[in-house]
């Protein structure tokens, strides 16, 4: 089980890509939402933010730009939420 | 008053039901394995009638409606359905409600069992010029589910049905009746509602149940979960609020005016002291709704606020209650049983899994 320490650092760290990926999202896509409002586990397509396959594109060139993280045709559920692209970005960098 | 499905004379025998907020749903057919897997690998057939369905009409009611739901219907048209949060005076999630524009005014779908009390609040503030129907003895509510549930409405409906978008509306005339269709589903999968008179409604299911297995609300909620679609019943204490409870995609800050708005506007400008997260556990651990959440096996961040047994993931899956600054996913945790005993859970993120449907094409 790890510490609080280490617990604390692995927070601050998937808050600060949550943050960064809701920026991105709000950026890329001239979302009209204050990315602080924007939760972490909010649905991004159909519900949620209501994205298209066409945002959905435009999001894996600013992965590609901003994190240089690609997305590939079987990796659909890193659009999950904000939090589930975090997690894509955290496990390729 | 308990409200009872004007389907309900139509379930087989085996039925077991309970009560969801003022609705005596049926919450398994059969059993929850065979109805959950039916819905998440084919398809299952849902009594959605336990869903609130009230008519607002009259000169005045696209302005009631806005003063009652948290997000803008200004711009709904019959072909799309918008859905949003009805909250209280104190910005708290008071109904997730389903707004269709239909001839001479609009149909609220309330949240399961959630009719009667969304009714009386709409007849108390409803001012001369709007009128206040309840169709939940005139309309039921018939939902198919599943990666291949539009091949029986394209089939037995209208071929074009299977084209409709998600959110969409679409009505159609079958058996002399007037049916409105939306892809309003719940679970991730391909999920439609149709709204037809009651008689009709009862050969529609019979219909549909020649090929796809009827599944009752155990199965459906554990799909909700699975989808982090929300659960006011399961998931809102007392306490809670739409930060809190990570709803602020089903409210609309830029919009004015609507009851609720004022408080939720302080929620939006203070730091949240508790949030969201889901979480999964060992699928053999029994979890009490209220356990205490603890991070490095000291420190008390939260409390569980619902779980469920996840067939797919084979695991116990839910949503913890935590402080803001410790929420986050990919954490390794302990919940704490009131008797003291302690288990192993990890933080995730939403959703929980990818539904079948996202690979399915419509053809």
């Amino acid at each position: 089980m790890p510490t609080l320490e280490e617990l604390r650092e692995q927070v601050d760290r998937r808050k600060e890509m949550c943050a960064q990926v809701k920026q991105l999202v709000v950026d890329r896509l001239d979302v009209p939402v204050e990315p602080q409002w924007i939760t972490d586990d909010q649905p991004l397509f159909g519900r949620g933010l209501e994205l298209d396959s066409v945002d959905a594109l435009e999001l894996v060139v600013g992965l590609e730009y901003d994190f240089a993280v690609s997305v590939t045709d079987d990796q659909l559920d890193v659009f999950g939420s904000v939090a589930r692209l975090a997690e894509h970005i955290e496990a390729e960098l | 008053m308990v409200y009872i499905s004007p389907l309900a004379g139509a379930y087989p025998d085996s039925v077991t039901t309970e009560i969801v907020a003022s609705a005596e749903v049926p919450w398994v057919f059969s059993s929850v394995e065979e109805e959950y897997t039916a819905l998440r690998q084919r398809r299952a057939l849902f009594d959605f009638s336990h869903l609130g369905r009230i008519k607002i009409s009259g000169r005045g009611a696209l302005d009631f409606l806005q003063e009652q739901v948290a997000r803008d219907i200004t711009y709904l048209f019959p072909e799309k359905s918008l859905t949003s949060l009805m909250l209280d005076e104190e910005g708290r999630p008071f109904d997730v409600v389903v707004v269709y524009k239909v001839q001479g005014g609009y149909i609220l779908e309330t949240s399961v069992g959630h009719g009667a009390a969304t009714l009386e609040r709409l007849r108390a503030a409803a001012p001369d010029e709007v009128e206040v129907t309840d169709l939940s003895e005139e309309l039921a509510v018939v939902g198919i589910e599943g990666p291949f549930a539009w091949e029986v409405l394209g089939r037995l409906y209208e071929p074009q049905l299977t084209g409709l978008p998600y959110q969409g509306v679409a009505t159609i005339e079958w058996e002399g009746e007037e049916v409105r269709v939306s892809r309003t589903g719940f679970t991730g999968e391909y999920g439609y509602k149709l709204y037809l008179p009651v008689a009709a409604a009862s050969k529609a299911w019979h219909l549909m149940l020649e090929e796809t297995p009827p599944a009752g609300y155990a199965a459906l909620e554990t799909a909700m979960l699975e989808m982090r679609q929300p659960m006011l019943h399961r998931e809102v204490g007392p306490e809670d609020n739409v930060v809190r409870c990570g709803l602020n995609w089903m409210v609309e800050l830029d919009k004015e005016d609507y009851i609720g708005r004022e408080a939720l506007g302080e929620q939006a400008e203070s730091e949240p002291d508790y949030l969201t997260v889901g979480f999964t556990a060992p699928a053999d651990l029994d979890i009490a709704t209220g356990s205490t959440v603890i991070a490095g096996g000291e420190l008390e961040i939260g409390t569980v606020a619902h779980t469920v047994h996840s067939p797919t993931l084979h695991a116990r899956i839910g949503l913890a209650r935590t402080k803001a600054e410790w929420t986050t996913f990919g954490l390794e945790l302990e919940v704490q049983a009131p008797d003291g005993a302690r288990a192993p859970i990890r933080t995730v993120a939403a959703p929980f899994l990818i539904p079948f449907s996202w690979s399915v094409p419509i053809l």
